[in-house]
């Protein structure tokens, strides 16, 4: 049995909403306030958690903003149900077929206050059984913010929670009895004695005080978590405090200290596993062995011993990480997006494994889906460029156009307000532009990627606009503009599309532009010896200059001299003016529209 | 053989039962300790069972499930277990979560049938013309059911128009079905149905995945389309236990069978059936008594095992002379003497009867005109009686505050003409449970005082007071004084029985319960016919409802009959050896 989708109604950043889940990961991705968090608190409500202690109750803030209704309601469906747990769940049954169950969660705001939820199941919203919910339970493990303060001294909660753990609760006493203090120490004698007399003193007139220092008669458990503390160190070596060590490991301690409860994932039939940003504080390579861990712990085959919970783990993750994101196959991502509607904004999820792509584009995708492109998950504009010198030039050449424009502006002879007006909209332009992502798909075939950023459902796609700088297919005429737009247009995205097109190759361009001299430059840094080749070059007739162009760079690393070239633009040195060509300019103003 | 010896073989065929991998068909006697095996049985099961399956318990009317729960204790068997009526088991795994067939929420409106129904209802003008309980008319046709008339011949007379009602029944009928309101007839029948339809045989296999066992109690008071329910998880691999005694099948209104459960028992092997026959609960002067409204079992003597016995226990013939062809008080007063004697409190000891009004004469009190429909003042009065009688069960206090939530429905005209108050629970979206607190305060502060069961009138305007002050609105003439036949309805209504008297009660209310001591009545007007079958041999049901109410006893089991009928009793007692105590009254 799994999570198979949420359907969310005026809960939080959601208007209405339907979330498909993968039956093992699924990984939340998209901006900040996005709704990840939301879909992970909506399971929160819905469900309870394994560790039996509820920490998420319905509150106001719940209720959708933009929205005149007075309730939320979250429902989950769940499939894949075994003949067991068909008999557990048969009051959350949708149909006598019982191939899946449904559980919702209604809460009613009244006067400004969020009112007890209702659990309703199946399909006729009736109550369900009474223990029928807690065959399914979470293990939530919060987004890390400060793992070393969860886990100090001050604060007993992680400690307490993991001693209740582990700790058979008919142990306790045993326990509390074998930590008990005895406090005997002639030290505490000389304490009594020195602190008795003043207090004697101080007290005498009214009604005599005698003091003493000792431990508490009857400690409680969270007496002596609060006491405990974790030593962190190399597996080799000594442990220390754990405010001495990295803030990288003190969150992986903190995170064992949570998938503990994993444990107790044997006694349910579905634990859903939800993880909140498990990249903070992590360097790349400790985020691979998080991800592998979850992912391991997701497809871990459900121990089918008959008559027993099934011990199913779902696992669900909100991410930010490009890291995490670019690691998962791309049918395991919903992305999260926000869009105007009417007066409000409102979340929508985008599954990633509902856009139509073939499974060849799919897997060209996943596998093109590196640190650098996953940028792509995380929406916006984005610009499409063949290969790495584009991608490396065009922030560069950008950056420039609007230095040069912004000192125009200071040059100028206009109004002083007005100046400071155009130099704000210069750097709002600017900005924009630097928003954007760039990503070489290092080829040309962008269909795929015009698919995936461009197809949706309810008005939702991953990017707000596409620009994409190619040239003509010289072999095919001048079909993939046209190939590219209609596609756009198939998806109902025409406006969301702009084609670029090169005349020629990006060192051609450059070079009809009238950049000869900074490209020389450039050229040069990476073939001290070859002024006389590219000077025979410079001086060919105009068509034949452009077949030697190509042919001189088949030899070159592309990026080497593109890295080359963007010092020289970034130096801004007099003997070496650039000049954009004019198709780099189009993209550039479509970016920063 | 000893009385410990026996005792000792009771319970080593208790032990049997318990034990047994296989499931069992279980036949026990009165007080054989029948409910203790059950429960100590499915604990067994649980404790053997490391895994997540559940025992299914089922049973017959709330008491008994009570009862069981009681026996439960802490150790109440947590889900996905359950223990519930068998109605309630139907309710839930066969409808609740599917909805009716015309594809809506199904709603359990139990008291569907009790909805008046008039043709002129709704109509402006004219004569209206007398409303009738839909009950009364068959829930597929419409048409009259003249079985249930019964002698009530006003009713009989006014439904001369018959047709005229016919066509409007069967329209309620059908627009209550369009709603999803069942009632519980409605609820089986379609439970029923779903057990033999293909599209729910995944749910039979759930059931079946998720119960270790089914054990089915009181089993003698399974129809035979219970039995097919049963049989139906029996077969899909479901192991079914059934515990239950042929000689206590008193349903036979809702067509409980003995002989359809004797088959039943031949479809379990010879290993699995057990019989359980000696009593534990009463006397041996009690059983004894009690075999005579028992069929005879060629060598199988119900044995009593109970230990200690006193000399005042045992049977009574209590022999009365009717009062105008009723039961008189003076039973009620000579059982108190023989309870007096035996050192027992009359609040351990019911007067019982097959109908409460015997009973009801038998410790003095009026009886209950129920053809006649009563006043808001007198049906109040009852309630709150009902309500505060010492040794009802929280069950019945529970039904007495609902039937008061739904007198307040009226008083604040909540209800609809055609609708019953179940009905309007629904329309209105409110939980009983919502109010019972509030409405316990009401109970409490209009209970009667010592001096106004004497004068009804005080007691009415005071409620109508109280009334005024704490509700808003609603038609508060329906407390003014009431003619004169409803004060003297009122004023036995209001009636405080003291804690020296007997509680009175229907047997088939009782059944399951043991008290010390119980006195069940034999109105005159079927005396004679009982006789005449009992010198016959001829066991029926009216013969095991006296046998289920005789053996509710431990210590005292007292039958009174009239005079006329005692010699012949005291012959046939003679013919088959059992011994009693015969008083005059």
């Amino acid at each position: 049995m799994y999570l198979e989708k949420l359907e969310i109604e005026n809960f939080r950043s959601f208007a209405k909403a339907t979330i498909p889940l993968n039956e093992n990961l699924t990984v939340l991705v998209g901006e900040n306030n996005g709704g990840k968090s939301n879909v992970i608190e909506a399971i929160r409500l819905l469900t309870p958690p394994a560790s039996g202690r509820v920490d998420r109750y319905c509150e106001l803030e719940d209720l959708h903003r933009f929205t005149d209704q007075k309730s939320f309601s979250i429902a989950g469906r769940f499939s894949g149900l075994s003949a067991a747990q068909q008999g557990d769940l048969i009051s959350l049954l949708s149909d006598p077929a019982a191939t899946s169950a449904q559980l919702k969660l209604t809460c009613t705001v009244e006067e400004g206050v969020a009112k007890r939820p209702r659990f309703t199941g199946g399909a006729h919203d009736t109550q369900p059984e009474q223990g029928a919910r807690e065959r399914i339970r979470h293990v939530y493990l919060p987004a890390l913010r400060d793992a070393q303060f969860a886990l100090s001294s001050g604060n007993p909660t992680r400690k307490l929670a993991l001693l209740r753990h582990v700790i058979p609760s008919a142990d306790h006493d045993a326990f509390r009895g074998a930590l008990q203090r005895t406090g005997t120490h002639a030290g505490l004698g000389q304490v009594k004695e020195a602190v008795s007399k003043e207090l004697a003193d101080l007290t005498s007139g009214v009604r005599e005080q005698a003091a003493e220092l000792g431990f508490s008669e009857n400690e409680q458990l969270i007496d002596i978590a609060r006491d405990l503390r974790f030593r962190l160190g190399d597996a080799d070596g000594d442990a220390s405090e754990i405010a001495l060590s990295g803030l990288g490991f003190a969150n992986l301690l903190y995170m064992a200290t949570i998938i503990v409860e994993l444990e107790r994932a044997q006694e349910s039939d579905l634990t859903l596993f939800l993880v909140e940003e498990p990249e903070a504080h992590l360097h790349p390579h400790l985020q691979m062995s998080v991800l592998d861990f979850l992912q391991e712990r997701a497809q871990k085959p459900a121990e089918t011993v008959p008559g027993m919970p099934a011990g199913k783990i779902q696992v669900i993750v909100a991410s930010h990480s490009p890291n995490l994101t670019s690691w998962a196959s791309s049918s395991n991502l919903i992305a999260l997006r926000t869009v105007q509607a009417g007066q409000g904004k409102q979340s929508k999820p985008l599954p990633l494994s509902k856009i139509d792509l073939t499974p060849k584009e799919r897997r060209k995708i996943d596998r093109y889906l590196d640190v650098t492109r996953a940028a792509l998950l995380f929406g916006g504009r984005c610009l499409l460029v063949e290969g790495i010198a584009e991608a490396i030039l065009l922030p560069v050449i950008a950056n420039r156009m609007f230095e040069e424009a912004i000192a125009r502006i200071k040059e100028s002879e206009v109004d002083e307000p007005e100046k400071t007006d155009r130099i704000r909209a210069e750097q709002i332009r600017k900005k924009k532009f630097r928003g954007s992502t760039f990503v070489p798909i290092d080829g040309v075939d962008f269909e795929p990627y015009i698919k995936m950023m461009l197809s949706g459902s309810d008005g939702v796609r991953l990017a707000d606009q596409v620009i994409l700088i190619t040239d003509e297919d010289a072999g095919a005429g001048t079909t993939r503009k046209a190939s590219y737009e209609k596609l756009a247009d198939d998806l109902n995205a025409a406006d969301q599309l702009e084609v670029v097109l090169s005349a020629d190759t990006l060192e051609v361009d450059l070079f009809e532009a009238g950049n000869a001299a900074i490209m020389k430059a450039a050229y040069l840094k990476l073939h001290e010896r070859s002024e006389v080749k590219w000077d025979e070059m410079a001086a060919l007739e105009s068509d034949a200059h452009k077949a030697r162009i190509r042919e001189i760079f088949k030899s070159t690393r592309k990026g080497d001299f593109a890295q080359e070239l963007a010092a020289l633009i970034e130096d801004r040195a007099e003997e070496h003016p650039f000049a954009p060509p004019e198709y780099l300019t189009r993209a550039i103003e479509a970016a920063c529209r | 053989m000893s009385l410990d010896d026996k005792r000792e073989e009771a319970a080593a065929i208790q032990r049997r039962i318990v034990q047994s991998p296989n499931a069992v068909y279980v036949a026990a006697c009165p007080g054989a300790g029948k409910t203790r095996v059950l429960v100590e049985r499915a604990q067994r099961i649980l404790s053997d069972l490391s895994s997540r399956r559940g025992v299914a318990i089922l049973t017959f009317s709330n008491a008994a499930v009570d009862e069981i729960e009681k026996r439960f204790g802490h150790d109440y068997p947590p889900f996905p277990s359950f223990l519930g009526t068998f109605d309630s088991f139907l309710w839930r795994f066969l409808i609740a979560p599917f909805g009716t067939d015309q594809g809506v929420a199904a709603r359990l409106v139990p008291d569907l049938g009790d909805q008046l129904i008039s043709p002129t209802m709704g109509r402006r003008g004219g004569k209206p013309m007398r409303a009738f309980p839909l009950r009364l008319f068959d829930r597929h046709t419409g048409r009259l059911r003249t079985d249930l008339l019964g002698d009530d011949r006003l009713l009989v007379a006014q439904v001369q128009n018959a047709a005229q009602y016919e066509g409007f029944a069967s329209a309620v009928w059908r627009n209550r079905k369009q709603a999803g309101y069942l009632d519980y007839e409605d609820a089986r029948s379609l439970a029923q149905a779903r057990i033999e339809a293909d599209a729910f045989r995944p749910i039979l296999s759930a059931l079946v995945a998720r119960f270790a066992e089914l054990i089915v109690d009181e089993a003698q008071d399974c129809n035979p389309s219970d039995l097919r329910v049963i049989q139906s998880l029996r077969e899909r691999g479901l192991p079914v236990s059934v515990i239950g005694d042929s000689d206590q099948a008193i349903y036979g209104f809702r067509h409980g069978s003995a002989p359809e459960l004797r088959r039943f028992a031949e479809r379990f092997g010879e290993g699995d059936r057990h019989r359980m026959t000696g009593n534990f609960r009463s006397v041996s002067g009690v059983s004894g008594l009690a075999s005579l409204f028992r069929e005879p079992t060629p060598n199988d003597e119900i044995g009593a095992l109970c230990a200690k016995e006193a000399e005042v226990d045992g049977g009574y013939v209590l022999s009365y002379r009717p009062y105008r062809n009723t039961v008189p008080a003076s039973v009620g007063q000579k059982f108190i003497e023989i309870l007096e004697a035996a050192d027992l409190s009359p609040f351990d000891a019911p007067v019982l009867a097959h109908r409460e009004n015997a009973a009801r004469r038998a410790v003095g009190l009026r009886s209950i005109d129920r053809s006649r429909q009563k006043s808001f003042a007198v049906r109040l009065a009852s309630n709150v009686a009902a309500y505060n009688a010492a040794e009802r069960h929280w069950r019945t206090k529970v039904s007495a505050i609902d039937a008061v939530i739904g007198q307040l429905f009226e008083y604040l005209d909540l209800i609809d003409e055609d609708e019953s108050f179940h009905q309007a629970l629904v329309r209105h979206e409110v939980e009983l449970s919502d109010y019972r607190g509030a409405v316990v305060d009401l109970i409490a502060e209009i209970s009667p005082q010592e001096e106004e069961a004497e004068d009804p009138s005080a007691w009415l305007a005071r409620v109508k007071a109280v009334f005024e002050a704490r509700i808003d609105g609603g038609r508060s003439r329906l407390l003014n004084r009431p003619r004169e036949n409803g004060i003297s309805d009122l004023k036995s209504a209001l009636i405080i029985r003291d804690n020296a008297s007997c509680p009175v009660s229907t047997i088939h209310s009782v059944k399951g319960q043991q008290f010390a001591a119980v006195c069940v009545v034999i109105p005159p007007r079927n005396a004679e016919e009982l006789v005449e079958r009992l010198e016959r041999g001829q066991i029926g049901e009216p013969e095991r409802v006296l046998y289920v109410g005789l053996t509710r006893g431990q210590r005292i089991a007292a039958l009174a009959v009239p005079e006329v009928i005692s010699e012949r009793l005291v012959a046939i007692t003679r013919r088959l050896e059992i011994t009693f105590i015969l008083k005059k009254c």
